[in-house]
């Protein structure tokens, strides 16, 4: 255990002391501020009018309220995190290969896999850090902007969506890393991230969305506008998704040959 | 002496490709192992295979007595190890890179970290980010933490590529005593011929894949050709005259005389004299060593195929 923490602990150190991580942190704080500007232009449109902040020929639909923003969150985070938390997973475990530090990972006094063990929790934890900090600064945002139809009801419900959607996409993160280790490096795992986005939106489109790993989340923040859908075959098939990814991870680390 | 690394016939095939064939070697506590090869030859997969990083198609081979395999990582406690050109983290400083390491092995940072950095002489570069280290000194920091946990066998790919001519003999100095004081085995691959004669004790040639000549230093210089060279006015007619003497002396291929009986290599003035004495005196008499460069060139061209 103590072993375990140790390596967790270099693995937080590297992370801490690479510039990747913070500006993942920058980046996905557009999120809730650009979902800010918007509920501001939907709230004021003559004053964001005035201001020049809105075009003349703009057309806004939707309403600016605490639900429709919570919403607007749960969305960007099931389909912008699928690119963030995939970058986070690709930047943990390929930059090891960019670097070419993996060979000095491999033969050391404790078992092989808790390597890419330590990085998965260390993945988890910056990817759920990040997604607290965004759903903070989103209650921050829509406080400050003075939002509407705020109640407990719709924060606990809106805060359980944000947190779920959350969570089911951080652990489709896990085939990306076997992606980033068999790829050897950044490319090939944000290729599959890329791939899993156009994917998701084409199967979405023709309505098996449910059975889409990658779309599932989206589809539970109400992108489709029919409510917050999770069926449980979807949770079952997250959930193998992420299982999948985690140990055919753990086996190309304990089994492949490592030439590089 | 017990063996601290033993292959027995340790082979990695990829494909129609024989990377490693069949190589057996044998390395005791305290030795400075030389595994001398082209770029190609085989070397570092061998290393590799040796570190369980790569499973080898058959064979097996062992450190200190345990068999290496992914799973038998108590093995690698007391192994240090530097694969290929040493990589840091680019953005971490020299001493950081060092305490990852020691956290890794679960060593006292404070103690490992200030020995090995004044080993190396990093001291002045300690706070310096490894990105902004020349390639000599990335060098040593790769072997600076090879040594943090003060291992018993140490595995060394190329250690002086990039370091200058003081950093070699530095390094040289470092592994020997190393071997000397605490009787640590080294097991160094490389490809500059001159720097393994001068610290191995024992020397394997690899060669296509195949472990083609094991050798102790002593057996080394005892088969190294040496050859007496003699340029005169009249080269036929010497040959005649010291031939007549009974030399076995033959014409080489620029034109010069060459002898290598043991008599006249040690006694040149001899055959001087008979020369002068006969009115055809060497305008050049030169006694040949062959370096270890060009003993593993004619070893590999006759046992491995022409290589030059």
């Amino acid at each position: 255990m103590n072993q375990m923490l140790n390596i967790i602990a270099t693995e937080f150190f590297k992370s801490r002391k690479s510039k990747v991580i913070w500006i993942t942190f920058i980046a996905f704080t557009l999120l809730p501020i650009m979902g800010g500007f918007f509920m501001f232009v939907l709230k004021n449109p003559a004053v964001a009018e005035k201001w020049g902040l809105l075009g003349a020929k703009a057309q806004l639909a939707g309403s600016a309220d605490w639900p429709s923003y919570f919403g607007l969150l749960a969305q960007g985070i099931a389909i912008g995190g699928l690119l963030v938390f995939g970058f986070i997973t690709s930047w943990i475990f390929g930059r090891e290969y960019t670097d070419r530090t993996v060979k000095d990972l491999l033969a050391l006094p404790f078992p092989r896999i808790y390597i890419p063990i330590a990085k998965f929790i260390t993945t988890f934890i910056w990817s759920l850090l990040l997604a607290v900090w965004v759903i903070g600064v989103g209650f921050f945002v829509g406080g400050i902007i003075g939002l509407p139809q705020w109640s407990s009801t719709v924060w606990e419900h809106g805060l359980f969506v944000l947190v779920v959607t959350s969570v089911l996409t951080i652990i489709l993160s896990t085939p990306v890393a076997l992606f980033a280790c068999y790829g050897r490096g950044y490319l090939a795992p944000i290729g599959f991230v890329i791939m899993t986005m156009i994917l998701s939106q084409i199967v979405a489109t023709v309505g098996y969305g449910s059975y889409f790993p990658w779309a599932i989340p989206a589809l539970f923040s109400n992108v489709s506008g029919e409510g917050n859908l999770l069926k449980a075959t979807s949770v079952i098939i997250i959930f193998v998704t992420s299982l999948i990814g985690l140990i055919s991870t753990l086996s190309y680390w304990r089994f492949a040959d490592h030439n590089g | 002496m017990r063996d601290m690394i033993y292959t027995h016939n340790l082979t990695k095939s990829y494909q129609d490709f024989q990377a490693v064939d069949h190589v057996s070697l044998r390395v005791k506590k305290g030795e400075i192992y030389g595994f001398l090869g082209l770029n190609g030859a085989g070397k570092t997969t061998t290393i590799r295979m040796l570190l369980g990083m790569i499973q080898s198609t058959s064979g097996s081979c062992f450190i200190n007595g345990q068999r290496v395999s992914a799973g038998n990582y108590h093995t690698w406690k007391q192994v240090g190890y530097m694969v290929e050109t040493p990589y840091s983290y680019p953005e971490l400083t020299v001493r950081e890179n060092l305490e990852l390491t020691c956290r890794l092995h679960r060593v006292q940072a404070n103690s490992a970290v200030g020995r090995v950095i004044e080993q190396l002489k990093l001291t002045k570069y300690e706070h310096r980010k490894a990105k902004h280290l020349s390639m000599g000194n990335a060098q040593r920091l790769g072997i600076a933490r090879a040594l943090l946990h003060e291992p018993q066998v140490l595995l060394l790919d190329e250690p002086t590529n990039g370091l200058d001519p003081a950093g070699i003999v530095e390094i040289r100095e470092l592994l020997q005593e190393l071997a000397s004081t605490k009787g640590t085995t080294i097991f160094i691959s490389s490809h500059i011929l001159g720097e393994i004669s001068k610290i191995a004790t024992k020397i394997g040639i690899i060669h296509n894949g195949s472990l083609i000549q094991e050798l102790r230093k002593e057996e080394l210089e005892k088969q190294r050709i040496v050859k007496l060279l003699i340029n005169t006015r009249n080269i036929k007619e010497s040959l005649k005259i010291l031939s007549n003497k009974g030399y076995a002396v033959s014409e080489n291929e620029i034109g010069l005389l060459e002898i290598q009986s043991n008599e006249a290599v040690t006694y040149p003035e001899e055959l001087a004299r008979i020369l002068v004495r006969a009115d055809h005196p060497p305008t050049m008499l030169y006694v040949d060593e062959e370096d270890l460069e060009s003993y593993f060139l004619r070893i590999i061209g006759r046992k491995g195929g022409r290589v030059l």
